[in-house]
């Protein structure tokens, strides 16, 4: 199920910084991984022809795609807006899908643009806090169907990062996403830099979040790095990943068993600080973090196998 | 529909701290003209009331200027200190952003360039860094009769001089108009100086 053999592969999350890298360093990876969105201009929904392709950077998708797999990682689905469900863009995720053959295809469990009076969409400016209820669940497991039916297979859906919380949620965040895998055979992107964040600004701890996740819903995971401004630490892609997010990453790694990949995220804007080789170690570390342990740990002194001896 | 109406409102509220102010002060006024449910209502209450609302209403800014800033970076140097003010107006003219970036840039171009204060000296920066993006956007594309690639502007400034501007000064006009070239069918964008526009 996994990119390359029986262990999840790592690979980035490309941008146009990585053009170099891309001819370079293309062995260091086993995939990667594009966001659609940056090969086409969206002339909004209602536009004919609405979808323009970008030659230059269709181009490098090519490019891409000749040397590793691919996968993709959409931004513009915006699937849990109630006002709007736009089937168009899920044709053209499709086209595409079948076009370069990505290896499965990922998106935001977001509100990000809302329908607009004039036919016009709003964007929020950013993801918009869900309620994590069942009117939530109803409108969601449908559109999953239809996507998936669309793609040919599932989908798989990344948690966010809160600021601010919808207060008196009737579920949590990790039982939503599992009743709506239950439902939907959806996957889910798990993003451990998000659940860093949240930990961070909210107190909720990422640990207690994946326990309570089905694991075994969990195709692909999202490392990246954050800043802080004014006192939040912001899912900012600004470098390397924090330590507490590989440390994360070794301690649920090894309990998901259907994982293909693991993805490091970063923005092209903070590529000159970290260079190639910035990137390179930061997979280099990602792999170090899914090898298993040469020594497993002792059983600590309380432990059920301690006290069977 | 609750769904929607709640999400309708909250895009607004993280849209604008002014409105965030209105909902924690006059919250039946504020939230009149949305069809919101009791467990809504209580939602959007707490949530406006929330100190870290503050980080939404920063990144909704953030995240509409990262366009307009990317396209028309000089455009935004020139204006220097109203630059604030700019986007003040025009966020809240505006509502319907967008993250296409040659889309955002060019209405919110086409919005500046209608304004009566907008000096021509920022109209021809406009135009430039507009017609920049368009053909470099372009340069992949294949040869063709009208192409994309190129692009003639007239300018009443010289375009080094805007370029070097400082922040929030404006060098003065050409004595008569000139014709820009802008060519990305090579490796790099080439701006040639074709003739005086009007000779």
């Amino acid at each position: 199920m996994n990119v390359h053999g029986p262990s999840a592969g790592v690979g980035v999350l490309f941008n146009p910084a990585l053009a170099g890298f891309v001819e370079h360093h293309s062995d260091a990876v086993d995939f990667y991984s594009v966001i659609p969105e940056r090969f086409w201009v969206d002339h909004g929904r209602g536009a004919a022809p609405r979808f323009a392709p970008l030659p230059h950077e269709v181009g490098l998708l090519e490019r891409l795609a000749a040397r590793k797999p691919v996968t993709a990682h959409g931004i513009g689905l915006s699937i849990a807006s109630a006002s709007l469900f736009d089937l168009d863009y899920v044709a053209q995720l499709k086209d595409w899908k079948r076009r370069y053959g990505f290896a499965w295809v990922s998106e935001h469990l977001a509100a990000m643009r809302l329908a607009g009076g004039a036919g016009s969409d709003h964007h929020a400016g950013l993801a918009l806090p869900l309620p994590w209820d069942e009117e939530l669940l109803a409108l969601l497991c449908p559109r999953i169907a239809r996507v998936q039916e669309a793609l040919g297979g599932p989908i798989a859906l990344e948690n966010g990062v809160e600021y601010t919380p919808v207060p008196h949620a009737e579920l949590s965040e990790p039982a939503f996403l599992n009743a709506l895998t239950a439902r939907t055979g959806c996957g889910i992107l798990l993003d451990l830099h998000n659940l860093h964040v949240n930990e961070r600004n909210l107190g909720r701890p990422a640990r207690g979040f994946i326990d309570a996740l089905d694991l075994d819903t969990v195709v692909e995971i999202h490392i990246a790095g954050g800043s802080s401004l004014h006192g939040i630490y912001l899912d900012a892609h600004s470098g390397p990943c924090p330590p507490e997010v590989f440390a994360l990453l070794r301690q649920v790694a090894p309990r998901c068993r259907n994982l293909r990949g693991v993805t490091f995220e970063f923005l092209e804007s903070y590529f000159p600080s970290m260079g190639e080789e910035g990137v390179l170690e930061q997979i280099e570390l990602a792999r170090e973090a899914l090898r298993p342990p040469e020594h497993p740990p002792c059983p600590s002194p309380n432990s059920s196998a301690h006290s069977a001896t | 529909m609750s769904l929607a109406e709640f999400q309708r409102a909250l895009g607004d509220l993280i849209a604008s701290p002014v409105r965030c102010a209105k909902v924690r002060r006059l919250p039946g006024l504020a939230l009149a003209g949305y069809a919101l449910t009791a467990r809504a209502r209580e939602r959007l209450l707490g949530m406006a009331g929330d100190p870290r609302m503050a980080m939404n209403c920063t990144l909704y800014r953030v995240n509409r200027l990262i366009p307009l800033h990317a396209v028309l970076p000089r455009s935004c140097r020139l204006l220097g200190s109203r630059l604030g003010g700019v986007l003040d107006a025009y966020f809240a003219g505006e509502r319907d952003g967008t993250l296409q970036f040659g889309m955002e840039a060019s209405r919110f171009a086409q919005w500046l360039a209608a304004r009566h204060d907008t000096t021509p000296a920022l109209r021809d920066l406009l135009a430039f860094e507009l017609a920049c993006h368009a053909v470099i956007s372009a340069a992949g594309e294949p040869e063709r009769g009208d192409d994309p690639r190129r692009r003639t502007l007239a300018l009443r400034h010289d375009i080094g001089a805007l370029l070097a501007a400082a922040e929030g000064e404006e060098p003065p006009p050409l004595p008569a108009p000139v014709l820009l070239e802008l060519d990305a069918r090579g490796d790099a964008l080439v701006l040639t100086l074709v003739e005086p526009a009007n000779a």
